[in-house]
């Protein structure tokens, strides 16, 4: 019988230096965990870590990605307190104790002595601004340095443990011609992983598939850290005209692999097939109950995503200006862009503080717990996803869970994860975005119609049949997999 | 005897302490200057704030010249400040912007509210003796020049034809002008962005700019506005906020030429002619300079790479583009079909617009468009945004998109690119279209209004 074997060396890569896992991480887990239930451990589903020390590969029990992956799961950092408007300071005591002799001067010189010290104090808050910047880089500098020289700086974690007894010969021993070795994460870090693959091709006879997400480091550079554009593009390039099976998230990663593969004559071995992905995913934190903070139900629209340049919270910024601007008093919500503060969006959060948040208009929630994120799913009105490029859509499909509507950018693979039951726009057009959720607002009695037709229909996708179409991909060169008597 | 317009020029010369070349409104506000005074020498005295003894006092036009010939390298520069110390300006200025702009940006702040807090402390000091104002307004003069008290008559007018808010009491200077020296009070307005879109807006300015527009649009007796689009923000601001107004709005009509450039030879980092298209304009959020590398990358991944020519930016680096510029740096600047060109002087300019195919300009909101109606002057095509003010200055010879549209923005773009006949057919129709508005329309526009209302009064 042959089996899979799937790497998982890129979680507890990932677990090393962040926190919470991202979408790679938590459907490549939810994947491998209905192959298991299905296929039961140590029988033809079978889990790889690198071997540092002798190169290769080495056999990981199923019980350990569990634990590491539960661990992340639960111990994320602390949710931060929403942002508000700042208060401007309260007159202080020096001005109470000064202001009595301060208007015993003449007008002439009371009115500029005023502007003067206003402008002093003016000088010394630009000044202290300027140095707070500068010792902030130097901090960022210094932690970076420290997490550098003390990547294990937490609280223990399972993969702290020293070298976990893995059986480390199993693997060399158990698997036989024709398993696969299956890349269902992100292992870009490692240049030299064609070398490993080739190495299990000719020592073991392995056939060789891997899953891949979306190909933005390579359709949109701008959006990705440099080094991780070389890696990628590196890896992927190299990892392609090995591939027996090339699956991918999505019919427009699919489109987007054939894009770059012709566009760049890399020859596929194999066939581009898109997978079917499950809702929801599984694991549930440690209860908490939601922040008192949130705002009141009914009263907001939601975007939850990253607020990182791609995710497009930009536009969603102007479109509110515009309604602000064209609709009556009183008649628009609130904007809730929950999620963690990501990168490139420096100026976009300069330009929502200079407008003072479109008069508190909109609301940014900092890393909401997962019960923040529950309560703010089922009190909002409906969500929205502009993003301008995605692999797939987690978020589109998360709102329909919580039986919400989804107004949807029309771009990539959005349509696929919001199918009929999303509403789109162009997300690269203003006008386009303001009339869709312009009239979205206005019917509320269509609204509830939409969000009564979700409740009923949407059907969500369980993660066993997108571990079944995985199996289904692989099944060209890979004999179907039973499970262990 | 006709009133004489005193115009108020202390923008200018503070404007020439932040070590920054001139923007849009330094260089409307100087040609304007230049053709009051060409048109009407008898009428127009420039005067500039006396901040030791508050009130006004003249300066002389040559002067004026003179310092703002330092700023922009005019011909005639060499004339006036001593070179090591325009060197030490000039690193000065430059080390400044290299910094990074959430650094570079509160150190001028700090820089300037430095400056004020010591002229205050003056003023405070000045007013605390008395004695000292009953010197002869001459001699008292610090910068050399008469207080306007002394030289003004009632029903002469006031004007504040540039960016009048950077100064921290203008406002009461306005009001102090009309109460104690019977004068008129004239204003210009480029427009009003930091009211209508003050995320584009340093916060500092936005609180100085909405201050003193408040304060000082209910001073005016007489108020113009450089765009039909600009007025039209003016009356719907007031009818919506209550504002009082004395006077009418008035469009005045905005010149198209600028002082001619002096013939230096541009350097040596300009792209090929004909290589590319042109965006001159301060990097910023309001210009827009996103839609176009969207634009780029689409028509990068429609077409052959070397079909698309370059695009290039040619412009200081103003506030909120990091992360655009960080873009640029992650996307290896689309695979080097991008360019910036920072801090081109004016011989570059002229050099890029005459080897460029055309010019592009995107932006969100203007008072006006300057690049759009200056690419025209030099006989070049230019597909711009078809929002505010901007088809105001672009006319009928200009093409337009939307700039809240990236389809929009690349159709228009293709619709160039694509038909190899076009392009010179349009720049034909510039060449043969285009109508020089000369600055004296302008100067005329003003002087006649006030004249007009002086003939009322």
């Amino acid at each position: 019988m042959n089996r899979i074997w799937i790497d998982v060396e890129d979680l507890f890569h990932y677990a090393a230096s962040m926190p919470r896992p991202s979408g790679i991480q938590r459907l490549s887990f939810e994947i491998q965990q209905a192959l298991v239930e299905q296929f039961g451990t140590g029988g033809a589903i079978r889990f790889l870590r690198h071997d540092l020390l002798h190169g290769g590969f080495r056999e990981i029990a199923w019980d350990e990605v569990v634990a590491l992956f539960r661990y992340m799961v639960t111990a994320g950092p602390a949710p931060a307190a929403p942002r508000q408007v700042i208060e401007p300071p309260r007159r202080g005591w020096l001005r109470r104790k000064l202001r009595p002799s301060i208007q015993r001067l003449p007008t002439t010189v009371r009115e500029p002595l005023t502007r003067a010290v206003r402008h002093q104090l003016e000088c010394l808050q630009a000044l202290a601004g300027a140095a707070r910047l500068q010792v902030a880089s130097w901090c960022f500098l210094l932690r970076a340095a420290h997490a550098a020289l003390r990547p294990h700086h937490k609280s223990p974690s399972p993969h702290d443990s020293a070298s976990p007894p893995g059986p480390t010969e199993k693997f060399g021993a158990t698997v036989q011609a024709g398993d696969t070795l299956l890349v269902l994460g992100s292992p870009w870090w490692r240049d030299d992983y064609g070398e490993l693959v080739r190495l299990a091709r000719a020592r073991h006879g392995m056939r060789f598939a891997l899953l891949v997400y979306d190909l933005i480091p390579i359709r949109r550079p701008e959006w990705c850290d440099r080094y991780l554009v070389i890696a990628f593009t590196g890896w992927l390039d190299e990892m392609l005209p090995l591939a027996d099976a090339v699956l991918t998230i999505s019919r427009a990663t699919a489109r987007d692999v054939a894009w770059h593969a012709e566009r760049h004559g890399i020859a596929l071995a194999g066939p581009i097939t898109p997978i079917t992905i499950g809702h929801g995913f599984g694991v549930a934190p440690a209860a908490a109950s939601p922040s008192p903070s949130l705002p009141e139900a009914g009263s907001y629209v939601l975007f939850v995503s990253t607020i990182e340049a791609r995710k497009n919270h930009m536009l969603l910024f102007r479109v509110w200006r515009r309604l602000l601007e064209e609709m009556p008093p009183g008649q628009v919500p609130t904007l809730v862009f929950a999620g963690r503060i990501g990168w490139l969006v420096a100026d976009l959060m300069q330009q929502l503080d200079n407008a003072g948040h479109l008069g508190g208009a909109i609301v940014i929630i900092e890393n909401p717990s997962d019960d923040d994120l529950a309560a703010l799913y089922r009190g909002c009105l409906f969500t929205v996803f502009p993003s301008l490029y995605e692999g797939w859509g987690l978020p589109v499909t998360e709102s329909l869970l919580f039986g919400k509507p989804c107004v949807v950018a029309a771009a990539t693979s959005l349509p696929e994860a919001g199918g009929s039951f999303a509403r789109y726009f162009d997300p690269d057009n203003l006008h386009d975005a303001v009339r869709v959720i312009r009239a979205t607002l206005e019917d509320r009695a269509g609204l509830a119609a939409w969000q009564a037709r979700i409740r009923r229909e949407f059907r969500p996708i369980p993660w066993s049949a997108s571990a079944q179409s995985v199996l289904e991909a692989l099944a060209a060169f890979h004999a179907p997999v039973a499970p262990e008597p | 005897m006709a009133p004489t317009i005193w115009i108020d020029v202390e923008d200018l010369l503070a404007y020439a302490l932040s070590f920054t070349r001139p923007s849009g409104i330094q260089r409307l506000a100087f040609e304007l200057y230049g053709a009051l005074q060409r048109e009407f020498p008898d009428r127009v005295r420039f005067v500039r704030q006396d901040r030791l003894r508050g009130g006004f006092v003249s300066i002389d036009w040559a002067e004026l010249t003179a310092r703002f010939a330092a700023i922009t390298r005019l011909p005639g520069a060499s004339a006036v400040p001593s070179p090591p110390r325009r060197h030490t300006q000039a690193r000065l200025r430059r080390w400044l912007e290299r910094l990074p702009p959430e650094i570079h940006a509160p150190l001028i702040a700090a820089l300037r509210h430095q400056a004020a807090a010591l002229a205050e402390v003056g003023a405070a000091l000045g007013a605390l003796r008395p004695a000292r104002r009953a010197r002869p307004a001459m001699a008292a003069s610090g910068h050399g020049g008469i207080a306007l008290n002394a030289l003004a008559r009632p029903g002469d007018v006031l004007g504040a034809f540039g960016a009048s808010w950077f100064g921290p009491s203008h406002p009461a200077l306005l009001r102090e002008a009309r109460s104690r020296l019977g004068l008129r009070v004239a204003l210009l307005i480029y427009d009003i962005i930091p009211l209508r879109r003050p995320e584009w807006c340093d916060p500092a300015m936005t609180a100085r700019f909405c201050d003193w527009y408040l304060a000082a649009l209910p001073e005016a007796d007489f108020l113009f506005a450089i765009s039909r689009a600009t007025a039209g923000d003016i009356r719907r601001h007031a009818a919506a906020t209550g504002l009082r107004l004395r006077a009418e709005v008035q469009t005045v009509p905005i010149g198209s030429g600028f002082t001619a450039p002096p013939p230096a030879p541009p350097g040596g980092r300009l792209p090929a002619a004909g290589t590319y298209v042109l965006f001159v304009s301060t990097l910023e959020v309001r210009k827009n300079h996103v839609l176009l590398v969207r634009a780029w990358r689409r028509l990068l991944e429609a077409g052959p790479a070397e079909r698309v020519p370059l695009l290039v930016f040619a412009g200081r680096i103003g506030a909120m583009v990091a992360d655009l510029l960080a873009e640029l740096v992650n996307s290896d600047y689309l695979g080097g079909k991008v360019v910036l060109l920072e801090h081109p002087d004016d011989a570059e300019l002229a050099a890029l617009y005459r080897g460029c195919l055309f010019t592009v300009f995107p932006s969100l909101y203007e008072g006006w468009g300057l690049p759009v109606s200056e690419s025209l002057a030099f006989g070049k095509p230019c597909l711009a945004s078809n929002a505010t003010a901007v088809p105001e200055a672009g006319g009928e010879l200009a093409r337009y998109f939307d700039p809240e549209s990236l389809p929009d923005a690349v159709r228009a773009l293709r619709s160039v690119l694509d038909d190899p006949a076009a392009l010179p057919a349009w720049e034909a129709e510039v060449r043969a279209g285009f109508r020089l508005v000369a600055w004296s329309e302008a100067a005329r526009a003003i002087v006649t209004a006030v004249s007009r209302g002086e003939s009322v009064a």
